[in-house]
């Protein structure tokens, strides 16, 4: 399944460079591609034709835990500035450039968007562990799930994709196990 | 009662800014301004730091045109070190310079103004934007988003990355060019060519409608100034400046670039961040002057480029003198973009841009450096002054977007007074009459930072003050 991860946020300003920092982590491998982006722009749209899936990762102040979920059904807003959103991405993408691969995207908690290089303490101590659980997810190489932004409720799921730190996996895939999610944590700590 | 309405932010501009209207005691327009309200403060960022740092500093004053900043930040390095860089590295950055023209304006026309101009200022608004356009015309939307791609593309096959690539410096560039790069970079011409043509064809097709617009949505005589290569064609790297006032005179011509603070003041108003540039022996503000894709075609006198010289010739012929009217900076952007690719293409077959050599290399010889290019919004000026150390003393940056600030004031003035009219105390503007004093300002495309955080979920909201500051009443717009 080949995969593309978009990490967003700007590394000059604290916790908005988590996304790339969890991306450092990620371990090469054949079907995959990164990119580090400071906002999503319009281009990304085409950047995603011709692959399978797609993640997006971004710091989020307003999440206390990390998350992967399923990119939203886009709904028509109007944006105001260069910026867009993953469903807005997503909706161009499907449109435009044909797109018709899974979507995800992938909060990391952030606290502090002040200007500066370094992540605060906690959020440091956090990317290891949100790389480790991106790397369960991205091995997962068959789904179930619904195509991303879809209308599809959260319980439609088979298998929980808004968990704590966790994700789905879907048949073929190891599925996801907090408790093991656990364990993995302790042998490497 | 006296009533004001504040607009903030202005919306699909790059930055934060905002636009106040004083409304008299019997609802008329008195006066109307462009507020830039965020502060940077890089000029105070780069004292006691080495010169050699400059251009990747420097690049993260814009995520949209750092590449201007490298260029002007790399010469500016250039000229303290008293050398001629090799033909190559004049030749990347040359071709870097075009690409970055080329996406920054597929970026302004198709994603920022394409919805005013083709779905109507008083099209709905949330429909006013590039879904859209996704709607009403998926194909014209498909060819601004791969426009766009293929100046980063360019960017990034050279720079290395797409934003804030730190590939060139004080003496030259870090990275050679290659043939494998040079027939990427080739095979997207045609469809390139093919998309600004059409985009230029849309365009002029839906002019006709935009009438009143055109002629009060920043139509006034101005000072033009913008850079000329030595037969005064349009020039993007190296050259000398020229200025003509609104009836097309020349004002100045041949002027040095590096000696800009000699010719070129500044003014300050109490209600802008951004300060007022003013060409000096005319004082301000008089001296005030229009830069940018309006003024580097009212300029020159031709582009050089088969495709872009008869759009120029098009152009021209609109007016006896300067086209004065700042609606026309959208059509002057797309004559532009032709001009970029056709440059683009050519580089391709200039064997120097292969060469090795690609570094000039010495130790700091001058004490103050200036920099200068062609950034997508007009004429961009690095000064930097250093101690024996080579550590910055001193840094000036004249940004193009300031270089407009008082013609944009003029623009959003005079919209408000056409469009606005009258008042009656208890009534709201039309959403659709607010809408052009934004559209008046992003005529200019204005851009106000590399700012990116947040600001995308951003509401509009229109507020009225009494004079005493009282809040009246309040539009707000979704995000």
């Amino acid at each position: 399944m080949r995969t593309l991860l978009i990490a967003c946020g700007n590394p000059l300003r604290g916790d908005d460079g988590a996304a790339h920092e969890v991306l450092r982590l990620i371990a090469p491998a054949p079907d995959r591609a990164t990119l580090t982006v400071h906002q999503l722009t319009p281009e990304l749209a085409q950047e995603m034709a011709g692959f399978d899936r797609v993640l997006f990762l971004d710091a989020d102040v307003h999440c206390g835990r990390p998350v992967v979920e399923p990119v939203p059904a886009w709904t028509s807003r109007s944006p105001l500035t260069h910026a867009a959103n993953p469903a807005e991405i997503l909706a161009l993408s499907s449109a435009l450039f044909g797109f018709g691969g899974e979507a995800y995207v992938c909060r990391i908690p952030a606290r502090d968007f002040a200007p500066r290089e370094a992540l605060g303490p906690d959020e440091r101590r956090m990317i290891d562990e949100v790389a480790g659980e991106l790397e369960r997810f991205l091995a997962c190489t068959v789904s179930s799930r619904p195509r991303a932004g879809s209308s599809a409720k959260q319980d439609d799921f088979p298998h929980p994709v808004k968990a704590d730190v966790g994700v789905g996996c879907g048949p073929g895939g190891p599925p996801y196990s907090p408790a093991r999610a656990t364990a993995d944590k302790s042998n490497k700590d | 009662m006296s009533t004001r309405i504040v607009i903030e932010p202005v919306s699909r501009i790059e930055g934060h800014a905002k636009i106040s209207i004083q409304l008299g005691d019997s609802g008329e327009v008195e006066s109307a301004r462009f507020h830039v309200t965020e502060f940077r403060g890089f000029e105070k960022i780069c004292e006691g730091r080495p010169f050699e740092e400059m251009p990747g500093l420097m690049s993260r004053v814009c995520g949209i045109c750092p590449v201007s900043h490298i260029l002007a930040s790399s010469k500016a390095g250039d000229m303290l070190l008293g050398v001629e860089i090799p033909a190559a590295a004049a030749k990347q950055r040359r071709l870097v310079n075009y690409a970055q023209l080329l996406q920054s304006h597929a970026l302004s026309f198709f994603h920022l103004s394409a919805p005013d101009l083709l779905l109507g200022l008083d099209s709905a608004p949330e429909k006013r934007n590039i879904y859209g356009l996704l709607e009403r015309d998926p194909d014209f939307l498909r060819r601004g988003i791969r426009l766009r791609q293929f100046g980063q593309r360019v960017i990034e096959l050279i720079g290395g990355k797409r934003i804030h690539p730190a590939w060139s410096g004080p003496g030259g560039v870090h990275r050679r060019f290659d043939t494998a790069q040079r027939d990427e970079i080739l095979a997207w011409i045609p469809e390139a060519l093919d998309s600004v043509t059409l985009a230029l064809d849309r365009l002029k097709g839906v002019l006709d409608s935009f009438g009143e617009e055109i002629a009060h949505m920043g139509n006034f005589p101005s000072l033009f100034l913008a850079t000329v290569n030595r037969e005064g064609g349009l020039e993007y790297c190296d050259g000398a400046i020229r200025i003509i006032d609104g009836e097309g005179k020349t004002v100045a011509d041949g002027l040095d670039p590096t000696d800009y603070s000699s010719w070129l003041g500044e003014a300050s108003e109490d209600f802008s961040y951004v300060k007022f540039p003013y060409y000096k022996p005319l004082g301000y503000p008089g001296g005030c002057y229009r830069v940018g894709p309006l003024a580097r075609l009212n300029v020159a006198l031709f582009a050089g480029t088969e495709r872009a010289d008869r759009e120029l010739r098009e152009f021209k012929q609109r007016r006896s003198g300067p086209v004065c009217e700042s609606f026309h900076y959208h059509l002057a952007r797309l004559g532009e973009m032709l001009h970029a690719i056709e440059r683009i293409e050519e580089l391709m077959s200039d064997s120097e841009l292969f060469e090795e050599t690609i570094q000039a290399r010495a130790s700091l010889n001058r004490r103050t450096g200036v920099g200068s290019c062609e950034a997508p919004r007009g004429t961009l000026f690095h000064r930097y002054d250093v101690d024996a150390n080579g550590l910055m003393l001193r840094a000036d940056l004249l940004i193009a977007t300031g270089q407009n600030n008082y013609a944009m004031n003029l623009a959003v003035d005079q919209t408000a007074r056409h469009f606005l009219r009258r008042i009656t105390p208890g009534s709201q503007p039309d959403e659709g009459i607010l809408n052009r004093l934004e559209a008046a300002i992003r005529c200019f495309d204005p851009c106000l930072s590399c700012s990116t955080h947040a600001l995308g979920q951003m509401p509009l909201v229109v507020e009225w003050f009494s004079p005493r500051g009282t809040r009246l009443g309040q539009i707000a717009r979704p995000s």
